[in-house]
């Protein structure tokens, strides 16, 4: 388990919430504090979730043979709304802005790189879900498709905002929008049915 | 045996790996803000797409070489 990624989801999922809940008591905090407040709490979660869930701590399970584990028929809306989640945390910490000192609206740039890392996560979602046996093989290559369709379109985006051409590149950041809102859909759907 | 819960824990290591990336993002994004840039610099442009290579390149390890 890394501890330093779950950080992230501290600030984004539960580090908004608390230190506006801490700035109206006229506690401001600065971001680093913010984060090592809302690391602490939130890794007791986490070591209360491992706990809970009888995993051992350090990943014991990364050695079990990958292949030849029959599909698991349990926990599949489990997964899906958890791959939901990614996406939604990913969102989150994007959002969450002002938590992370960024006070500014995201510029186009900005934007893009957003949908290139929450595409990222979206494919690396179902890449583990596919190693899990919760999403079938097929599911898994139009994801991976779809998401390599999406980084296409953010590339061209990248490309005409470079070359000058702001509205080219809003139509292109538009469709990577619009393809990840399918490919987020297809995830969430497809993860729902498992491997079948 | 494969429970519910287990699957839970399974997909909590996933929630944790994904949002790396977004781990990732927010410094740049920060940084770039304070420093009152709009256009990140190429080398954090490098960096992102140096990830989502990493990203892509385990999608297609993990898919059976045979059918791909």
């Amino acid at each position: 388990m890394n501890i330093e990624g779950f950080r992230t989801i501290i600030v984004a999922l539960v580090g908004g919430p608390l230190v506006v809940a801490l700035a109206k008591y006229g506690l401001t905090l600065t971001p680093d504090q913010q984060t090592a407040v809302v690391g602490m709490v939130m890794t007791l979660l986490m070591i209360g979730m491992r706990f809970l869930t009888k995993t051992p701590i350090g990943g014991a399970k990364a050695t079990e043979p990958p292949a030849a584990t029959p599909p698991k028929q349990g926990g599949h809306a489990l997964v899906a709304m958890l791959l939901a989640l990614v996406a939604a945390g990913v969102i989150c910490v994007l959002s969450a802005c002002s938590v992370l000192g960024i006070s500014k609206p995201l510029s186009l740039d900005e934007q893009l790189a957003a949908a290139q890392v929450t595409r990222d996560a979206v494919e690396s979602a179902a890449t583990t879900a596919y190693q899990s046996h919760t999403l079938s093989e097929a599911d898994f290559r139009q994801v991976v498709q779809m998401a390599k369709t999406m980084r296409e379109f953010i590339a061209a985006a990248k490309l005409a905002e470079d070359a000058g051409n702001i509205a080219g590149a809003n139509q292109e950041l538009q469709l990577a929008t619009s393809a990840l809102t399918a490919l987020q859909t297809y995830v969430n759907a497809h993860a729902a049915k498992g491997a079948k | 045996m494969s429970t519910p819960l287990a699957t839970v824990a399974d997909a909590i290591d996933l929630l944790v790996s994904a949002t790396e990336a977004a781990a990732r993002l927010a410094p740049i994004i920060q940084k770039a803000q304070a420093e009152g840039r709009t256009v990140l610099t190429a080398e954090e442009w490098a960096g992102i797409n140096q990830a989502s290579d990493a990203v892509d390149a385990a999608a297609q390890a993990a898919l059976p070489a045979a059918k791909t």
